[in-house]
């Protein structure tokens, strides 16, 4: 364990689009370093703070890589250790935490100078990061430790909402308790009410981990405060989840825009995309799929095809995506019950919706359920908040949307379509963000992805995807490296909106009887504030 | 205010009294070295020994330096062999190795160096923390001139 506030070295040179690179003392080994620790920076005026995100080895002659000397003897190795041979760390300054007037009043204030030659750098210490993050409160959630540090690294929840988010990584790398942390925070907090689109089932009801050890989840955690919808009955009664709707689907509420985003997956063509328009047309919105489905084999419906000018094979291929819809048997011919409307009683009551898909894990249910109910449901919202403006009353409560396999949704191909795209550009003005969960992020459409607020993201490997996740970051080459070398389980980087500096955390222990305790702990304390707050105020 | 000088022993010759006079082998047919000087008292009177020494600091008061002193050392000043407290506060700090390095001696620099921090080290209770130090600062020095560097280096490890 290295020691609080340790001297690493100084500053020998940098830039402050590129970092500043450091020389380590003779005292420091090099092999102590991590990628992604903090670090501050003693400068003449200021105190900066900043993350290592590289690290080398330098001599001082070239020679000395030629002819390595006899580093068997150990009076020569320590002779050489930090003189002739040393190491170096690359440091991103982020922060000025001390020093100026600005910080003094107002926290922690982003760089816009480096420290000067020499300046000392140290390990920053737990205060250093308790500056930083904030500790726990009332809006801010504790999410994990910095590598090698108890400190906590708090998010403030109340500006993650704000925007759109996502949560990226390989599979098996965290994805789910990390989204499951990001919604325990939410809840706790009361932030924002959430709608979660969870096709493992893993949110509602208790779940295994990879050891094979029952993990609760949010409706264990939070009864009172989530609701559990189910697209499978059958499966969450085997699994004894206490369900509080069944989600049924009517032909009539399917539109053609569902269509046209299950091209891909339905495998249609182009032409039957467009077909699917003319027979709306044909039939009424409301009536399309039925009547489609319920033309049979034979003169008329030759005769309507030829009308319509839809060529027989367009309308075969059509026909065979449809079947593949009616197959699903949470669809209906009519509903019994108006699932969006129940959805938003819920929502309005601040209630946390999670809709479990069940067996129909299929891309095609997932896409099908979520574009539809998502659609319906952004149209209230953009109805209530634009009565809000005008009537000059509450808005609706802010809205998180959870998606999972969000490559489907939000490709390029068809992000432009999808009400999810239209939410990641534009909907935070109407309180309704997405929190994205996927293991591709490659697949998803730039524009949308340059427009998260706040990305955590896991050990992700591929190039493309690391790229992908990485645009429209400042200083993208350093953090590429902290990226890759993230530990394939309970790491995360986290940069964007909702914290000062990007940060390399170890998420916080969920699972544990100690962990559940926490969480419902501060749960109350929040309870009780709010009843002395109401205590005092009619005092 | 006194000045004292800090030198280096860095070679030493015996040779006759008269400067062009050789001495010539002595003792063919005696057993020993002593016995050559008792058969031939003269020798003591015909030979002298001196030693060069190199500045490498001074004392002026109560202020050590390891630079050069201000005034050469006086005719017949009286020089005495430093004690190991002095040797021992005079290797505080090793700037005098920059003396050294640059110094054109009739010897070997290195060897001179080399053995310099030997004799030193014998100063200190720890004789490697020294060395270690005394080697740290002669990398830095020596950071274009690796295989002085190395040479050095082999002649003070222990």
């Amino acid at each position: 364990m290295t020691q609080e506030n340790q001297r690493l070295g100084i500053v020998v040179s940098g830039s402050l689009g590129k970092g500043v690179e450091v020389r380590l003392d003779s005292s420091a080994s090099v092999e102590d370093m991590v990628v992604g620790r903090f670090v501050t920076i003693e400068g003449q005026k200021r105190r900066f703070f900043g993350m290592i995100t590289d690290i080398s080895l330098g001599v001082t002659d070239q020679k000395l890589a030629l002819t390595p000397p006899d580093v068997s003897d150990p009076f020569i190795a320590e002779v050489l250790a930090g003189t002739s041979t040393f190491g170096t760390l690359h440091v991103s300054p982020s922060l000025v935490i001390g020093g100026d007037a600005a910080t003094m009043l107002e926290g922690p204030q982003p760089v816009k100078t480096i420290p000067s030659h020499f300046s000392v750098v140290r390990l920053a210490s737990q205060r250093d990061v308790e500056l930083v993050f904030g500790t726990e409160d009332e809006k801010r959630f504790f999410i994990g430790t910095p590598l090698d540090m108890e400190t906590k690294v708090c998010l403030d929840l109340e500006e993650l909402v704000k925007r759109s988010n996502g949560v990226f990584g390989k599979s098996g790398t965290g994805k789910t308790f990390l989204t499951r942390l990001l919604l325990i925070g939410m809840l706790q907090k009361g932030t924002a009410v959430n709608l979660v689109f969870d096709m493992h089932s893993e949110y509602g009801w208790e779940s295994r981990d990879e050891h094979g050890r029952r993990v609760k989840a949010l409706k264990q955690l939070f009864p009172s405060k989530v609701a559990v919808f189910t697209l499978d009955e059958e499966s969450s009664r085997r699994r004894r989840v206490s369900t509080d709707f069944v989600v049924r689907i009517g032909y009539d509420e399917i539109e053609t825009e569902d269509i046209a985003l299950l091209r891909q997956t339905l495998n249609l063509t182009d032409a039957s995309v467009q077909a699917v328009y003319q027979l709306a047309r044909e039939f009424g919105d409301k009536r399309w799929i039925e009547a489609t489905l319920a033309l049979e084999e034979g003169e008329e419906t030759r005769q309507l095809l030829t009308r319509l000018s839809i060529h027989e094979s367009t309308y075969r291929n059509l026909r065979r995506g449809l079947e593949t819809i009616r197959r699903l048997p949470f669809l209906l011919p009519l509903a019994p019950d108006n699932t969006v409307k129940r959805i938003l009683e819920y929502l309005e009551r601040g209630i946390n919706v999670i809709l479990e898909f069940g067996r129909y894990t299929d891309i095609t249910a997932y896409i099908l359920v979520a574009n539809l109910l998502t659609r319906r449901i952004h149209a209230k919202y953009r109805e209530a908040m634009e009565k809000a403006i005008g009537e000059d009353t509450i808005p609706p409560r802010q809205l998180v949307i959870t998606i999972e396999e969000a490559h489907r949704f939000l490709n390029p191909e068809v992000a432009s379509q999808t009400i999810f795209g239209t939410i990641a550009r534009e909907m935070r003005k109407y309180n309704v963000t997405m929190l994205v969960v996927d293991q591709r992020p490659s697949g998803i459409d730039g524009e949308v992805m340059s427009q998260m607020g706040t990305k955590i993201t896991c050990l992700l490997d591929n190039e493309r995807d690391v790229d992908s996740v990485l645009t429209g970051v400042p200083n993208k080459s350093e953090l590429k490296s902290v990226l890759s070398k993230l530990e394939s389980k309970q790491q995360a980087l986290i940069f964007g909106h909702a914290v000062p500096v990007p940060v390399v955390v170890r998420t916080r222990e969920y699972g544990s009887a100690q962990s559940y305790k926490e969480f419902l702990s501060s749960e109350t304390e929040v309870a009780k504030q709010a009843e002395k707050d109401i205590k005092e105020l009619w005092e | 205010m006194p000045l004292e000088l800090y030198g280096l022993v860095y070679n030493a010759t015996t040779t006759s009294l008269e400067p062009g006079r050789r001495p010539i082998a002595r003792g063919k047919d005696e057993a020993t070295e002593e016995e050559i000087y008792r058969s031939s008292p003269q020798l003591l009177k015909l030979l002298k020994s001196e030693f060069a020494a190199l500045v490498v600091g001074h004392k002026q008061g109560d202020k050590l330096c390891h630079y050069l002193p201000p005034k050469p050392a006086k005719i017949h000043s009286f020089v005495y062999l430093c004690p190991p407290e002095e040797v021992n506060e005079f290797g505080q700090s090793f700037d005098f190795l920059n003396i050294l390095l640059n110094a054109h001696l009739p010897i070997p620099t290195d060897e001179l160096i080399a053995a310099t921090l030997r004799q030193m080290s014998q100063a200190y209770e720890d004789r490697r923390a020294f060395l270690v130090a005394a080697g740290k600062e002669l990398a830095i020095l020596l950071s274009g001139n690796l295989n002085q560097l190395k040479a050095i280096l082999g002649r003070i490890r222990i």
